[in-house]
């Protein structure tokens, strides 16, 4: 596990980031694409979690990958290569495979991405972005997104604070557990109301929402941001060409059928490619330059 | 803040204006009399009663093309629609009968000679007649529906007309294999060459030129088999693509689509529908059970049936 650098740019840049890389990944189904936007997410997400991010990539993130391309040829049957029959009559083809392969990609690559996502843009930075222009939806947000962290934190206090009195879900028999059990549930929905009060009036005591009022972090767009600002727009523009060109998607029904590849399409996907590898390349560099200070001391 | 207020809506009601009169066209083109003749050309056995009302269909809908296609004429000569002429010229490109394409052009030369302020005054009063037919035929239809409310059977269809075969359930007929019956069967789908604007362009390369799936052929069934059940085997046979999905509420099942020619492929109201001995029957091909001798076919429609003369199968019960 490596630090990421890319998180000390600035929110905006963090920002369109993510929102290109997971629109584009979810809307060009081109193997080419999906193939960059895969390894990239799956790269970013090894360097910014190490080896419980590999985990949870295997663990759960191969299954759901394995069944959901099992689970579109049981209940798509377009496509004019068939290659057997069901029991029922209705026809497998080699299609909807394919399109169940390529929809349970996609899926998992944005999956990705969102966990990158969410150990990227902090709430501090999206409310830095947004507490001026919508300062009641973005405080929500914020909140929304931590919420399962945050509950499973206090389930832990509370669980742990019932263990000293012998009332814990893992002392007595099962009737006792069950009861235990939900007395924790009731502490918790008690504390989550109480504490959902006490944050709006504590935000609001504070002057949240209101003009002139100054960000909990500050963030400064310097030279640095304004290079790599300037890159990924240029980045974003040639893939929006090539979507227009009509390059980055692929026609699955009724026969598989893509744009066949030039020079120009070469271009389109080496350009996506760096797009989408920016916060690596980043990270490597910034590692390379630590390395170079290191043996110089 | 109030005057912007009224600006946004007064933006948003002018994009909905303009996107409900200038959202394409969605005209659909009835199958011609000597398409739909094709279609039933082998066959002379059908009642005599029968034919009838569907030679009165086909008049009306000739009737209907002929007001389309001078409306068609009119709107070149305005020359504001270019992409309907395109498309009429693919159209053309693909449809083999010469017939239909002779008698298409007499049409136009007739349209353009003749008195075109006489044709405009007619169209606009049968525009009105058809409209209000349309409104009374409209409450005509529910009111009758509100009538047969208990007369459905458990499975939503209503009373089979007179001399049709009623529908039988799937699960109570046993098949007797010992007894092979013969049938003719038929697949196509003509009527997408007459709305080629309203066709998925990807589907082009499915699409057969002359628009027939599955020639007319004489096939072999065992006694007590549905219409269903020989679509499925020949498909198979023949290697033709086809999905079902079994309804429970209508206990049918229902053709998604042939020959990877899907419902909605042509249009919102597009979709496979079955006609046996010339009559669309108003309920769903597994509960129709079949007789010795009996024609079968499986036709495309653009339009829930209105253009090939199968809409009573709709109106009356759900296909």
């Amino acid at each position: 596990m490596m630090r990421d650098s890319f998180s000390t740019f600035h929110p905006i840049i963090n920002f369109t980031y993510f929102i290109a890389v997971i629109v584009f990944s979810m809307f060009f189904m081109h193997p080419a694409f999906q193939g960059i936007a895969f390894i990239s997410a799956f790269t970013y997400s090894l360097m910014i979690k190490g080896k419980s991010g590999l985990k949870f990539n295997i663990l759960y993130m191969l299954p759901m990958l394995l069944f959901m391309a099992m689970i579109n040829p049981a209940f798509n049957h377009a496509g004019v290569t068939i290659l057997f029959y069901l029991k029922s009559g209705n026809p497998i083809t080699f299609e909807s495979i394919i399109y169940g392969i390529s929809a349970a990609f996609m899926f998992i690559t944005v999956i990705l991405w969102f966990s990158c996502y969410n150990s990227v843009m902090t709430s501090d930075k999206f409310i830095y972005l947004f507490g001026r222009v919508i300062p009641a939806l973005s405080l929500i947000f914020s909140m929304v997104l931590r919420f399962v962290p945050r509950y499973i934190e206090q389930i832990k206090v509370i669980s742990n604070a019932q263990k000293c009195i012998g009332r814990d879900i893992s002392q007595g028999n099962i009737i006792k557990r069950a009861k235990n059990g939900i007395k924790i549930l009731s502490i918790m929905a008690t504390w989550a109301l109480e504490n959902a009060i006490e944050t709006a009036d504590s935000m609001k005591s504070r002057g949240y929402g209101l003009p002139g009022r100054t960000s909990f972090s500050i963030f400064r767009f310097d030279n640095r941001d304004k290079v790599i600002f300037g890159v990924m727009i240029g980045l974003i523009g040639i893939v929006l060409v090539g979507a227009a060109m009509g390059q980055n998607t692929i026609r699955f029904f009724p026969s598989i059928k893509i744009v066949n590849i030039t020079v120009f399409s070469v271009l389109i996907y080496i350009s996506y490619f760096i797009l989408c590898m920016i916060p690596v390349i980043i990270n490597i560099q910034e590692a390379i330059k630590w390395k170079h200070i290191e043996s110089r001391i | 803040m109030r005057k912007k207020k009224i600006q946004l809506t007064l933006f948003i009601m002018a994009i909905l204006t303009i996107a409900f009169f200038g959202g394409g066209n969605k005209e659909v083109v009835p199958l011609s009399m000597e398409q739909m003749e094709k279609d039933a050309g082998i066959v002379e056995d059908t009642s005599p009663s029968n034919n009838d009302i569907s030679i009165e269909a086909n008049e009306k809908n000739e009737d209907i093309r002929d007001i389309e296609n001078s409306e068609k004429e009119e709107s070149k000569l305005q020359g504001d629609l270019v992409k309907e002429s395109e498309e009429e010229s693919l159209g053309l490109e693909i449809d083999s009968e010469k017939k239909y394409i002779d008698k298409k052009d007499n049409d136009k030369k007739a349209d353009k000679q003749k008195e075109i302020k006489r044709e405009q005054t007619n169209k606009i009063e049968t525009k009105e007649e058809n409209a209000k037919k349309g409104k009374n035929e409209k409450a005509k239809i529910i009111a009758q529906d509100k009538k047969n409310i208990d007369e459905k059977d458990k499975y939503l269809t209503d009373p089979v007309p007179e001399g049709k075969p009623e529908p039988v359930e799937w699960q109570d007929i046993t098949i007797n294999k010992e007894n092979t019956l013969t049938a003719t069967l038929s697949v196509t789908c003509k009527t997408i060459l007459n709305n080629m604007h309203l066709f998925n362009m990807d589907k082009l390369e499915v699409l057969p030129e002359d628009g027939i799936i599955y020639a007319t052929k004489k096939v072999v069934f065992y006694e007590g088999e549905s219409v269903f059940d020989v679509l499925l085997r020949e498909m198979q046979e023949n290697k033709i693509h086809m999905e079902f999905v079994m309804t429970p509420i209508y206990n049918s099942n229902y053709i998604a689509g042939i020959n990877n020619i899907y419902e909605f492929d042509c249009g919102e109201l597009s979709g496979w529908m079955y006609r046996v001995n010339g009559w669309f029957p108003n309920y769903g091909a597994s509960r129709y059970q079949l007789q010795d001798g009996d024609k079968i076919e499986w036709i495309y429609t653009c339009d829930l049936g209105r253009d090939i003369g199968g809409d009573w199968a709709v109106t009356g019960g759900e296909e």
